[in-house]
């Protein structure tokens, strides 16, 4: 049986108490800037339910939303999500060897890059169709919700990246390490407000 | 079982999950195959299981704890949401409801 974790997150396997103390708080406090988060996400996703129905006799859901695009979209995120779950374990169990955890940091970054290039590709697209932000009440609202989840994936993709260079130049340190941690979390908090942005947005605009 | 496959099976367990509850409501919408209301009750049912799913597998958010703080954060959180959303969608729904 495995020791109660002691921190929300995957807990690494430190045998030192100094250690894993100071990584509760960093990450606790990671979970509160999470939730936070979540708050902003919320008020966006508010906006947008009571905007949804104000089309202006612009375009509507059925016309703008390429539903194909919206399943790969969410493919590339969920996988990527569960690579960085990956990385996580490498950085759990593999000690220092850090080649496992930068490859699935990879794998994670790719696919997240992937994820934002087509939802790009859906704007422009969209944008043809005359769905431009200033088109109607709806259409500000949903490049609200959806641009503020991309910009996140852009500044996790960022951060990533800077992960990444740090890990290639030196094997993880503690510091290094929570930071790993943080970031997963970071990861797999996008890929949650994705299934509500998805559900709400999407599926629900086209049903 | 040692730790390290407990860990990775949960993970996989969180992956197929979520792919699965993420192709049903996808099929119903795509395939027509069920009338609106249902289909609205299942994209909705998919995605509350789907998040806490995710929260288990991938956000290790469970009851075995030495500290409770982190749940009572995310109940808390829960709970300013629901406040937020249902409130504003109840008040300018009724608003709009008012004005035609």
């Amino acid at each position: 049986m495995t020791a109660p974790a002691s921190y929300p997150g995957l807990n690494l396997l430190d045998s030192d108490d100094a250690a894993n103390n100071e990584t509760e708080v960093m990450v606790f406090g990671f979970w509160v800037f999470l939730m936070s988060d979540l708050v902003m996400f919320g008020l966006f996703f508010a906006t947008y339910v009571t905007m949804s129905d104000n089309l202006a006799f612009g375009p509507g859901p059925r016309q703008l939303f390429d539903l194909a695009s919206v399943g790969w979209q969410t493919a590339c995120l969920l996988v990527s999500s569960f690579a960085m779950g990956m990385g996580s374990l490498a950085l759990k169990y593999d000690g220092a060897r850090s080649r496992q955890l930068l490859m699935w940091l990879g794998v994670a970054g790719v696919l997240a890059a992937a994820f934002l290039f087509l939802e790009l590709r859906d704007f422009s697209h969209m944008a043809t169709l005359g769905g431009v932000p200033s088109r109607s009440g709806f259409l500000s609202a949903y490049y609200g919700l959806v641009g503020l989840h991309g910009v996140h994936i852009t500044f996790g993709l960022l951060w990533l990246a800077f992960m990444m260079t740090k890990i290639a130049a030196t094997p993880p340190d503690h510091p290094v390490k929570t930071q790993v941690l943080r970031l997963a979390l970071y990861w797999h908090f996008l890929g949650l407000v994705w299934v509500g942005i998805f559900s709400v947005v999407f599926l629900t605009g086209v049903a | 079982m040692n730790d390290s496959r407990r860990d990775l099976s949960r993970y996989i367990v969180g992956l197929l999950g979520s792919a699965v509850l993420t192709a049903v409501p996808f099929w119903m919408v795509i395939g027509r195959a069920a009338d609106r209301s249902t289909t609205l009750t299942a994209i909705a049912l998919c995605a509350i299981a789907q998040v806490v799913l995710q929260l288990r597998c991938f956000l290790h958010i469970d009851f075995n704890r030495k500290r409770r703080e982190d749940l009572l954060l995310i109940l808390f959180t829960t709970l300013i949401l629901i406040l937020l959303i249902g409130g504003t969608i109840w008040i300018m729904t009724s608003l709009s409801y008012r004005m035609h």
